[in-house]
């Protein structure tokens, strides 16, 4: 008997617009000691399924079907009879880190409690339990990390103790919902195997729930793509990504930029957005998305049914896409027609930064502030942005790169070092026209489009704001708006809406639509895709391709995400704690990147290619970042695996401050290690 | 720059969600389906109508005593009887109800505006405004406000408009740090950081980025400020620093009641039923509008 | 911790003084002690009334900045707050009536917290429920009340009862009976006296509790810290009180702190209406007697309670959340 079984799951809620049917008969089955996947975008009901699973809906919600635990009935059960059965059988890790522990108490005392509630241990031996746990979550010095809060803890310790909590009393079953989407990707990668070595240690069968194509072709065994409520198509991993058969998860797998597809190639873009579940479709839900539907889609929706042995899928088509050589990729439209490869030749500079620092006050007390240090967040960055090409700040949280940004966007002289804009260097206060000059010429794009339009403005007001910021006259600002709504490929008509009436991908065409307004040089684009979901995601990036060859606008990208970085980048620059660690054309990074942080970054960004994840060397770096003393060397060196390898004599190089060194032969390749060869 | 390549994009249009609602369609939607902050309003329009043009309801001047009718109970004749010094009660009912609802209303506006100014400019006009206002409302917060109101209203002899001058300049600093704390997670926003980028000027983003945004909060502050006002006032009369006879606010009419409580229970119960009803209908309409702007509440939508 | 304390006391204690001090300044500009004496009979002349206030510093014809000197020295010499336009020594009234107070309000918050935190919890617990609908209904009437109301109410009702029984059953005046002797009958007789105010400041105390109690645990009882302690397998109900209300506590040990200067001063009307010779019944004599240098002190009190508050609050907050504590 299967470890779980769900069958035809159905969730329901109220809303102020009618009940949504989150899920929609959804059937589920997972083996002991085996990984299941459900994969899906915001909005397909992934996490309503774990939620419905171990009983942590709201009230509110109206679950139908059945959940079996070994054959054990979980639905209907009362609270009181499902609190016995989670934390004991069913552990559950979730996303958010940083408020999924009570910041009031210890994680020793968290862990402990967890254990106590399903355990008869005196508090002795339940804390020496929590303390050994930490330890196999890879809490370093967990006697004493125990008594820690969580505040005092980063993003992935935290995870690691929510994990440590989920193990506590060996379930059988293990939930892990996006347990990684809020990390960097290093952390990203430790935190992946810390769930694995627990599941090993337990023998569970774990439920990952994730919407990273990547984080399943390295993970999963079974995997279930679940789109509008429904478990659209259920296949092994490697069967899922070498014969896709749903035309959904082949547009998917179409919309994500590899290496191997080559850059600036137009991606695969589902057009339109997942449906609003207000009633159940009347057809196949994807059907105003899909490039094959024909008719006979909408007379009823597609059962999950067995195509190939072992491959499950919700298509009527599914039949001439497996035998009968119907090639769904082909069918998609690919956003705009191939932009022609361009050579990077270095026009003028169009900004540039040298030895720039910035740093923070680190203040403490939240009754009286009080500055007990300075924070460098940027610590010496040289940086050079042509016309016309892409240069990339590659990095994670805390690495400095949106303070970067900041300080070159702010347009006031630096802390330290030089800062130039257009060929003006910025010194002193500028004067009002110059000011004015410059503000046109440098414009920013932010990740979340929705907090960076105000809701109570219209598009139009928007789209306004700074073409009379440059005092243009009413009659200019009327045309261009239209102009630029033409530009990014919205309707005239959306003018005199509100942001809140627009889906994620549209707002970010608003936002990228008002940062164009002035027809800038330079376009500062602040993590541009990270909010949005993969089929859209791959929109916006067909977009800034087709609008930087057709307006030669220079673009500053930053960004974690590495194949968004590939994709569109020129030159890439790596940051680690405030410093420029490797800096290269794009494809020589990718291809022979030499520093140690770039080659961990590289092999800890995982690639939706079973394949390539399972055989490829991963680099899982240890620690955290900025964990040591400051002795003006290489600030690398606490995580640095080559620095740990090192003989003693050569360690003493590390201490020495970091210059860059070109590569040999590859112009423009410059690395900041004294350890490794350069040739 | 060119704009010939757009015909051959694909145009996208907003997708049509269902039942799509206008904000402020979708506010009073919300705020009509709260039975209760229905009933609030109903009442305290009820109430305003009264005071307005409430004069014909009794035949007798509030001022002007019944000597024939001392200390008479509720009867065809007085329908909330007349006090000792044969006033209908009625009548001062009514005009007290006018006394305070004007004192209210404006000092309630009076706060509002206030309290926006000082408070959403400090926060976003930064370094010395700030620390001055910021100062300023802590002393306020530090002097014991009530005493020195009662210590200025006590010396104008109960006029109402001094009154509401006073009530106004010591009842906006409370609404002023909740405006200003709110302000400083507003002036953060990633949209107003995008306006100050634009180049955008600051009296331009005070108004068009953090008042707006401040609205929802501003308006539940004038209802409250109005129960409040109320309520103030009524202590301040009831212990003789604010309103004065022969002027008549609810406080006054309280004083004059409690010292017959015994004897004459309608003099009191009737200012006192009134007193109530108008508190809970404005805090009614209060929770209601809170509710409404609420974005959390969706929740409770139908089944 | 203890120098941070020093110098947040440093601050509010410079606060307190530019407080008393611009008090002092504006119960000489509005408040005419001289008018006392007119309504004595026979009527003194104007130079008697002012030779009499003489005595006490009180003299209109002695310039206000010296007026203000020899106030301020008597205070930071002597800890002298001065006298009353009689001659009442204005340390003694406010030694006799703190304490006099202190009982009153002191037992009505506690009652207060407990009440409305109580019932915060069974509320948000229920949201939406029946027992919510009630207990919110109640509480909405009751803050809409206003304290004379209240006050007026108990008595009348008080007194009715009283009638209908044929004995004094509740004591509607006063905080002690003039001839009681013995400990046991002295207790007795205090708690009796205590009955109806501390009900009426009750009734109108613990609706603040209610009501934020019940918004604060709303929104933690859906913090994703719950969903994992309920996770780990804990019910419903002991998540919330074992996670929720410990988060959702700590705002309200803050307003509890902050209502200590209320506490003195605050229980006017109540003191007023039942009788009670307290701080607050003395802030509306002072007032109404033009006792400039009895206003000053009760202000000079109030802006020292609210200081005490303050510091308390911080206090409770370091103590409660580990995020301060450790900062």
């Amino acid at each position: 008997m299967s470890l779980l079984q769900v069958r035809d799951l159905s969730v329901t809620f109220p809303s102020e617009h009618g009940p949504v049917h989150a899920v929609r008969g959804v059937d589920l089955e997972l083996e002991a000691g085996r990984t299941l996947s459900l994969v899906g975008e915001s909005g397909s009901g992934k996490s309503t399924v774990a939620g419905a699973i171990i009983g942590l809906l709201p009230p509110s919600a109206i679950i139908s079907g059945q959940v079996l635990l070994d054959g054990q009935e979980l639905t209907g059960r009362t609270d009181q009879e499902l609190s016995r059965v989670r934390g004991r059988r069913i552990g559950m890790v979730f996303q958010d880190p940083l408020s999924a522990l009570t910041p009031m108490f210890s994680v020793g005392r968290q862990v402990c409690d967890a254990i106590r509630v399903h355990q008869n241990l005196t508090a002795k031996q339940a804390w020496n339990k929590a303390v050994d746990l930490l330890e196999l979550v890879g809490i370093r010095d967990p006697a004493r990390r125990a008594k820690s809060f969580p505040h005092e803890f980063s993003g992935g310790m935290r995870q690691r103790v929510v994990i440590a909590i989920a193990i506590a009393n060996n379930p059988d079953l293990l939930i892990a919902d996006e347990p990684t989407t809020a990390l960097d990707v290093t952390v990203q990668a430790q935190v992946l195997e810390v769930l694995h070595t627990a599941q090993q240690e337990t023998g569970a069968g774990l439920l990952l729930i994730t919407h990273d194509l990547g984080v399943v072709a390295g993970h999963a065994d079974d995997v279930n793509v679940m789109y509008a409520g429904a478990v659209v198509e259920h296949a092994k991993v490697n069967e899922l990504f070498a014969r896709p058969l749903m035309p959904y998860t082949i547009g998917l797998l179409g919309a994500v930029p590899t290496a191997t597809a080559g850059q600036r190639t137009p991606l695969i873009a589902i057009p339109g957005d997942p449906p609003q579940l207000h009633q159940e479709p009347s057809g196949c839900p994807f059907i105003d998305r899909c490039p094959a539907a024909i008719e006979a889609c909408a007379q009823a929706e597609p059962a999950l049914r067995s195509e190939t042995s072992g491959h499950l899928v919700a298509c009527i088509r599914s039949g001439e896409i497996a035998h009968d050589g119907l090639d769904i990729a082909a069918l998609y439209a690919r956003g705009n027609e191939a932009v022609e490869q361009r050579s990077i030749q270095h026009g003028e500079l169009v900004l540039s930064t040298r030895r720039l620092v910035k740093s923070y006050p680190i203040t403490k007390g939240t009754l009286l502030r009080r500055q007990v240090g300075t924070n460098v967040a940027v610590r010496g960055v040289d940086f050079d942005l042509f016309a016309g090409e892409t240069h990339s700040l590659v990095g994670e949280s805390g690495s400095g790169k949106t303070s970067t940004i900041m300080e070159i966007l702010h347009l006031n002289p630096p802390e330290k070092g030089q800062i130039e804009v257009l060929g003006t260097p910025i010194t002193g206060a500028l004067d009002a026209h110059t000011r004015r000059r410059l503000r046109a010429g440098i414009q920013l794009v932010t990740q979340d489009a929705t907090a960076s339009l105000n809701p109570r403005l219209t598009v139009y007001d928007v789209l306004a704001e700074p073409l009379q910021a440059a005092h243009r006259s009413r009659a200019q600002i009327r045309g261009r708006i239209y102009e630029l709504l033409d530009l990014v490929g919205l309707a005239h008509d959306v003018a005199d809406r509100f942001p809140t009436a627009f889906s994620g991908g549209q707002r970010q065409r608003i936002g990228i639509a008002r940062a164009l307004a002035l027809e800038p040089k330079v376009v500062v684009l602040d993590e541009p895709v990270s909010a949005l979901d993969m089929s859209v995601q791959a929109d916006i990036l067909n977009l800034l391709v087709r609008l930087q060859s057709q307006l030669s606008v220079a673009y500053f990208l930053v960004a974690h995400d590495l194949s968004v970085v590939r994709y569109l980048s020129d030159r890439v620059s790596v940051m680690y704690l405030g410093t420029i660690v490797e800096s290269a054309p794009a494809e020589d990074l990718f291809d022979y990147g030499l520093h140690p942080y770039t080659k961990a970054l590289l092999s800890a960004s995982p690639v939706p290619d079973p394949v390539v994840e399972r055989t490829r060397q991963r680099i899982v770096l240890h620690g955290e970042t900025g964990s040591e003393d400051d002795d003006g060397g290489c600030v690398f060196r606490p995580q640095c695996p080559l620095y740990s390898a090192l003989p003693d004599e050569m360690r003493a190089r590390c201490h020495q401050p970091q210059v860059m060194r070109a590569r040999n032969g590859v112009p423009g390749h410059r690395v900041a290690c004294h350890a490794v060869a350069v040739d | 720059m060119s704009v010939t390549t757009a015909s051959i994009l694909r145009i996208e249009s907003v997708h049509a969600e269902p039942e799509r609602l206008g904000r402020t369609r979708l506010y009073v939607r919300r705020f009509m389906r709260n039975r209760a902050a229905f009933a609030g309003l109903l009442i305290f329009a009820l109430f305003v109508l009264i005071s307005l043009f409430g004069g014909f309801l009794s035949p007798y001047n509030y001022a002007t005593p019944d000597f024939l009718a001392l200390t008479q109970p509720p009867s065809a004749a007085h329908l909330f009887g007349t006090t000792s010094g044969g006033n209908d009660v009625l009548a001062q009912v009514i005009h007290g109800m006018q006394r305070s609802l004007t004192i209210a209303i404006c000092v309630s506006l009076a706060t509002v505006i206030l309290s926006a100014v000082i408070g959403a400019g400090a926060a976003y006009l930064r370094g010395t405004v700030e620390k001055v206002s910021l100062g300023l409302i802590h002393f306020l917060l530090v002097v014991p406000s009530f005493l020195i109101l009662a210590l200025i209203a006590n010396s104008v002899a109960g006029d109402w408009r001094v009154l509401i001058v006073v009530l106004s300049a010591f009842g906006w600093v409370g609404a002023a740090r909740v405006i200003w704390s709110v302000s400083t997670t507003l002036r953060e926003r990633e949209y107003v950081v995008m306006a100050e980028l634009m180049g955008v000027g600051r009296w331009r983003i005070i108004v068009r980025h953090l008042i707006p945004n401040l609205a929802s909060l501003l308006i539940v502050n004038a209802t409250l400020g109005v129960v409040g006002t109320v309520l103030t006032e009524t202590s301040l009369s009831f212990l003789g620093f604010g309103i004065k006879v022969p002027d008549v606010s609810l406080g006054v009419l309280l004083q004059e009641g409690s010292s017959s409580l015994t004897t004459a229970p309608w003099i009191f119960f009737f200012p006192a039923a009134v007193l109530v009803l108008l508190t809970v209908s404005v805090t009614l309409i209060g929770d209601g509008l809170r509710d409404a702007f609420d974005p959390t509440s969706a929740a409770r939508g139908r089944r | 911790m203890i120098k941070l304390l020093v110098r947040r006391s440093t601050s509010w204690l410079i606060l307190i003084v530019v407080a008393t001090n611009v008090t002092y300044l504006l119960a000489n500009l509005f408040l005419d002690p001289r008018s006392n004496y007119r309504e004595t009979r026979p009527i003194p002349s104007e130079k008697q009334i002012d030779d009499s206030l003489a005595a006490y510093g009180l003299d209109p014809r002695v310039p206000l900045i010296e007026r203000w000197w020899s106030w301020l020295r008597d205070i930071v010499l002597h800890f002298d707050w001065g006298r009353s336009p009689n001659g009442g020594s204005v340390n003694a009234e406010m030694a006799y009536r703190t304490l006099v107070s202190a009982q009153l309000v002191l037992i009505a918050t506690v009652l207060c917290v407990i009440v409305g935190v109580g019932l915060g919890v069974v509320s948000a617990i229920h949201q939406y429920g029946v027992i919510d609908r009630v207990l919110q209904a109640v509480s909405i009437l009751l803050y809409n009340v206003p304290t004379v109301v209240m006050a007026l109410l108990l008595v009348f009702g008080a007194i009715r009862i009283n009638e209908s029984v044929g004995h004094t059953l509740f004591l509607v005046a006063g905080s002690q009976s003039p001839q009681v002797s013995g400990l046991l009958p002295t207790i007795v007789d205090r708690l009796a006296h205590l009955l109806l105010p501390t009900v009426s400041l009750t009734l109108l105390g613990y609706v603040g509790y209610h009501l934020t109690q019940r918004s604060l645990l709303l929104d933690t009882i859906n913090a994703d810290f719950v969903r994992t302690a309920r996770a780990t397998g804990l019910p419903y109900g002991k998540a919330i009180r074992r996670h929720a209300l410990r988060a959702a506590l700590i705002p309200t040990a803050t307003s509890v702190a902050f209502s200590i200067p209320g506490v003195f001063t605050g229980a006017i009307i109540t003191e007023s209406i039942f009788g009670w010779h307290g701080m607050g019944e003395y802030f509306s004599l002072t007032l109404a007697k033009n006792d400039v240098n009895g206003v000053v002190a009760v202000a000079a009190f109030g802006a020292l309670m609210t200081a005490i508050g303050a510091i308390l609050a911080d206090i409770a907050t370091a103590f409660l959340d580990p995020r301060v504590r450790l900062a």
